[in-house]
């Protein structure tokens, strides 16, 4: 079979981070560097590299 | 020499000459195949695809299909008439397993290094067909949905004895034909299971069909535009009662099915088949598009992996 490397990738932890208020949020976002406004959901920390596929591919020929 | 697959695939379609989104996937991959179509759609079809690859269904086929009810001709008969056809004529070219592919699969992907990257190249089909031609008891095989295989979890390669959808890989000599207007894959899959025979879907090679309902042609005119996707999983679950229940959830009608009791199956190498040791890629490069050149890379690079890492480092002291 061709090669098949898979590592689990899940998030070891998670936690619940609770704000008071919009102006709290942005001190939060600021503090750790990313975008985070009231619609995140979730975030990774260190900020996660989104895996991009639509410019790789796997073809015949090197 | 670029490697292909060994057995025939044939594409059944029907009312999508326009989008005719798995003809083009296999097209760009360099892959031959047929298409399986109806007389009266013929011209439409004919008008943008090579008229040699188009293989018109007898209509024998739809006249005697097992629809598992009994409302005949007055609705459409869903594409298992079409798929019988492939198969029979699959076997009338001698050939030992046949590809038979839904109509709206909008392209092949391989899952490595927790990355989903497009196949550009039909070797993919080639190293499916090689190992499922080692088991004896392998009749079924087939990638997995794109969406269904969780990029960030360690899945394995390959699960065996569960449904294979939308693209089979089939061993002609397989005591069964399809049947059923809907859920011919998850009915196929378990009369296969429940007659002893394994199946396999891999997770190392994905396909991305687009969700049922949101490419008009298929099914979605004939069936779910108009009655929803309710008869489809009580067709399923009185065709399996013993394993298969309706369910409403995402706000629409799905079926359950249990494949627990199939968990402890084994798929069972042939005689004298020996597998070479190692890694056997079939020819196929990674590469990445820099600077609107295709250049071989080794891995996908992960920036954050190895932030992580060095915040693991850091921590550790």
């Amino acid at each position: 079979m061709p090669e098949f490397v898979q590592e689990d990738l899940a998030p070891k932890f998670q936690v619940i981070v609770s704000f008071e208020s919009e102006v709290d949020l942005l001190a939060f976002s600021q503090l750790v560097e990313q975008t985070v406004t009231p619609n995140t959901r979730s975030i990774w920390y260190p900020e996660a590299e989104i895996g991009r596929y639509m410019d790789k591919r796997y073809a015949d020929q090197a | 020499m670029p490697i292909r697959p060994r057995f025939p695939l044939y594409i059944v379609s029907k009312g999508r000459w326009e989008s005719r989104l798995t003809h083009r996937a296999l097209k760009a991959m360099d892959v031959d195949h047929f298409l399986v179509i109806e007389r009266s759609e013929f011209d439409s079809y004919a008008e943008v695809i090579d008229p040699l690859t188009l293989v018109v269904l007898d209509p024998a086929y739809q006249r005697d299909y097992d629809t598992f009810d009994d409302l005949g001709d007055t609705k459409s008969k869903g594409p298992g008439a079409a798929r019988n056809f492939a198969w029979d004529h699959a076997i009338a070219a001698g050939h030992r397993y046949h590809w038979v592919m839904d109509d709206n699969i909008n392209g092949f992907y391989r899952l490595n290094h927790n990355l989903k990257t497009p196949v550009a190249t039909g070797a993919c089909f080639a190293a499916m067909e090689d190992f499922t031609d080692r088991y004896d008891n392998v009749v079924m095989s087939g990638p997995n949905y794109f969406m269904f295989a969780a990029r960030k979890t360690c899945v394995p390669a390959f699960v065996t004895n569960t449904r294979i959808y939308s693209c089979n890989l089939i061993r002609n000599d397989a005591p069964f034909r399809w049947r059923g207007r809907y859920n011919e894959d998850t009915d196929l899959s378990l009369r296969m299971l429940k007659a002893g025979y394994c199946t396999v879907q891999f997770n190392a090679f994905l396909q991305y069909k687009m969700p049922t309902q949101t490419i008009k042609g298929g099914n979605t005119a004939d069936f779910y535009a108009g009655e929803g996707t309710k008869p489809k999983s009580e067709m399923l679950a009185k065709m399996h009662p013993d394993l298969a229940r309706v369910v409403f959830k995402f706000d629409r009608w799905h079926h359950y099915v249990d494949y627990s009791p199939f968990a402890s199956m084994r798929i069972h190498r042939k005689p004298g088949v020996e597998v070479e040791r190692g890694v056997n890629n079939y020819g196929m490069f990674l590469q990445q598009r820099i600077d609107d050149k295709w250049v071989a890379i080794d891995k996908p690079r992960s920036e954050r992996q190895s932030r992580y890492s060095e915040g693991q480092s850091r921590a550790a002291g």
